[in-house]
């Protein structure tokens, strides 16, 4: 289980892979169940550098949901698109805030920004300013001066959860990182959405999945 | 237009130059944004258009449309510095001069994708 969930909404980025995803778009429910249940739907190959939901259990969410729901529907856009993907980010929404404040240069007045298409590009194009090293350090450092700010601890006597704290804004920059740069390659879309969204207002390269065209 | 919010204040006449020309698609688009040093325009169904936006050594002119065309650059391909990102420093770059036919190029893109009207219908 990932730390954020039992800390609060969970922000979720995944890199989809756009020749399988329209190749998917482009089979019936029936075709879809057929190769599913042979094991002959082709995924992409996951990225060695990023986690994804397990092929066994993203194929189980697709054949439940064809039980009752519409393949043309957002929920079965989202669910297809999440077989897509070559891989997928996530971290606890309000730390999610350092990591963008800190590539944009500027402050996120509002928790919706975050998941504003706009926003997204801008980060894709600002990452090329930082190495891996150069945007976890800022990460770090900005995470530091807010506790500063905020007068709490950054004795790790004081704060068992200071350290566990660091690595984990590490990990999620570097994460964070790979995410935008893979984002630049063609035929790579980013779906962007959090915990509890519906489906119908996740965004897939800025476009909400309700709009999106089979 | 007070440039006290902006990343790098020197680059507000640049940027200016390039919000006005996207001024003319305010009548058919979304303005979302209109603050110092940031702009940026949404089509009527809500997709991103344009933003344009103070860096810190460059205005950034960035196009959902390039973002998914590569090709669409055309001339600014030499302003190119991202996927879907122009950068321009210099107020008296020559590739400028091509931002309005660029804006054509997307909006038209726009259309042919069936996100937006075209202006003459």
């Amino acid at each position: 289980m990932h730390l954020g969930k039992v800390m609060g909404i969970y922000m979720e980025v995944l890199l989809i892979d756009c020749n399988t995803l329209q190749e998917l778009l482009s089979l019936t429910a029936i075709e879809l169940i057929e190769k599913l249940e042979s094991s002959t739907l082709a995924r992409p190959i996951a990225d060695p550098e990023m986690e994804r939901e397990f092929d066994i259990d993203a194929g189980a969410e697709i054949l439940d949901f064809l039980e009752s729901g519409e393949l043309e529907s957002p929920e079965g856009m989202l669910l297809l698109a999440r077989w897509s993907a070559i891989g997928e980010w996530g971290a606890w929404e309000g730390r999610t805030f350092i990591y963008i404040e800190t590539l944009l240069g500027r402050e996120v007045a509002h928790v919706d920004e975050l998941y504003e298409p706009e926003i997204w590009l801008e980060l894709i194009e600002n990452i090329s300013t930082f190495t891996k090293k150069e945007y976890s350090n800022a990460v770090v450092m900005d995470w530091m001066q807010r506790r500063e700010k905020l007068g709490e601890s950054l004795d790790e006597k004081l704060d068992p959860h200071i350290l566990p704290t660091m690595e984990a804004h590490q990990r999620n920059a570097e994460g964070l990182f790979h995410v935008l740069q893979m984002a630049k390659k063609e035929g790579i879309s980013l779906l962007l959405g959090r915990e509890h969204m519906p489906a119908r207002k996740w965004m897939l390269d800025g476009i909400k999945l309700k709009d999106v065209e089979n | 237009m007070s440039a006290i919010n902006m990343k790098n204040p020197a680059l507000a006449y640049l940027w200016q130059q390039i919000v006005d020309m996207c001024k003319p698609y305010e009548k058919i688009m979304l303005k979302v944004k209109d603050e110092d040093g940031y702009h940026r325009l949404r089509t009527l169904s809500g997709r991103p258009f344009s933003a344009v936006a103070v860096q810190k050594k460059h205005v950034g002119l960035y196009m959902m449309a390039l973002y998914e065309d590569s090709t669409l650059a055309g001339p600014l391909e030499g302003a190119r510095i991202g996927k879907s990102c122009m950068g321009f420093r210099d107020e008296n770059n020559p590739l400028l001069c091509e931002i309005p036919a660029y804006l054509e190029r997307c909006l038209e893109y726009h259309v042919s994708r069936g996100e937006m009207n075209s202006p003459s219908d």
